[in-house]
């Protein structure tokens, strides 16, 4: 058997579920993972089909999309290294009710159903780590809904930048944040809940106010200060 | 059929009992089960329906009823060189890695461990 990547020197191994094991069991884990590489625009896995493990990323971007009725795809969650997918319906048996898509080249580990719930059961730091992931994505969740309700569209985008400024910011030498994550406009403003026309809108006057600026598909930010300001963030 | 795809066929009797293991499923819809240059992330034991192997967008190979695809180079980390597509009405068993080291590792070898043993040395993807 050749021998993948180890999970000790992956990348993302501080953040991820299994960094608190110890390098025996990360070898059982090594033993058990199948790492992949995936190309921009490649599904790891389509809403409704069946789930037989988790996700775990170690380099990239990944998005998860669900279609509604009307066939519109939304951004639901944007995951990157050091996060899992398909752990939810993979613990409430239920099909996925989302698919996953590389936004770039991704490397990216599959763990089996067998294995995850032998960990779960054996190694309380791997079900601990599970938990704080689940609730982070509920916390998450919960920010998401309560946005689209009680912001506007001029709030909501700010609220965005300075997430994806904290998630996928690199502070430049000058101070500014760059956003390293090329999303379409179109996806900005599923992410939102608003129309393709509205958020460029919003962008222009983002830049007009100095708050941001573009190179190419890339965002950076400006005055962090003043887009906290106007994402009217609660505290 | 050829003649490589008789090779990874599995004996009726041991269906049975692979199915008694891991539960089938059916997919309504087409779907890519694995891309070039990936490991497939579980091997597929084909039910009913039929399973494409393309390349550059053309049929290269069609698998049938019996076929267990992907299971040599899941268990020794090689890259597939198509891309598998699973068709709409397709029943199939997912057989994770963790199950086919179980039954690997069973002391006594019965005929499911010797059918196993003997597909991993099979490459999926030879024509």
């Amino acid at each position: 058997m050749k021998t993948p990547t180890k999970c000790e020197k992956c990348p993302s191994n501080s953040s991820g579920i299994f960094c608190e094991l110890s390098s025996l069991e990360h070898e059982d884990v090594d033993k058990h993972k199948v790492i992949n590489k995936y190309k921009k625009g490649q599904t790891l896995f389509v809403q409704g089909n069946h789930p037989f493990g988790i996700f775990c990323i170690s380099t990239g971007n990944i998005k998860v999309t669900k279609v509604g009725a009307d066939g519109k795809e939304s951004i639901v969650r944007l995951c990157h290294g050091g996060d899992i997918i398909g752990h939810r319906s993979l613990f409430t048996e239920e099909h996925y009710t989302a698919t996953a898509t590389a936004i770039e080249d991704s490397e990216v580990c599959f763990i089996d159903k067998n294995f995850i719930l032998k960990m779960i059961n054996e190694k309380p730091s791997v079900s601990l780590s599970i938990i704080n992931k689940l609730s982070t994505d509920m916390g998450k969740a919960e920010s998401k809904l309560s946005s689209l309700h009680q912001k506007n569209v001029r709030e909501r985008l700010a609220e965005l930048l300075l997430v994806l400024s904290r998630s996928h910011g690199k502070v430049q030498a000058d101070g500014r944040t760059k956003i390293d994550l090329k999303l379409t406009r179109e996806e900005m403003a599923t992410m939102i809940g608003t129309a393709n026309e509205t958020l460029i809108r919003f962008i222009s006057e983002f830049k007009d106010e100095k708050l941001i600026e573009q190179e190419g598909k890339t965002i950076i930010i400006n005055n962090e200060e003043k887009l906290t300001e106007w994402a009217n963030l609660p505290y | 059929m050829n003649k490589q795809n008789e090779l990874l066929k599995i004996p009726e009797s041991q269906i049975d009992v692979i199915q008694n293991m891991v539960r089938p499923l059916k997919y309504s819809s087409s779907s890519n089960l694995f891309y070039a240059g990936q490991i497939p992330i579980v091997a597929y034991l084909l039910l009913e329906g039929l399973i494409h192997f393309t390349k550059n967008g053309k049929v290269v190979n069609t698998f049938s009823r019996g076929n267990v695809i992907g299971l040599k180079e899941l268990m020794n980390n090689q890259p597939v060189d198509v891309d598998a597509q699973i068709l709409p009405g397709t029943k199939v068993c997912f057989i994770d890695r963790s199950t086919i080291l179980g039954i690997l590792e069973q002391k006594v070898p019965d005929s499911l461990n010797e059918v196993i043993s003997k597909l991993i040395r099979i490459d999926s993807t030879v024509r």
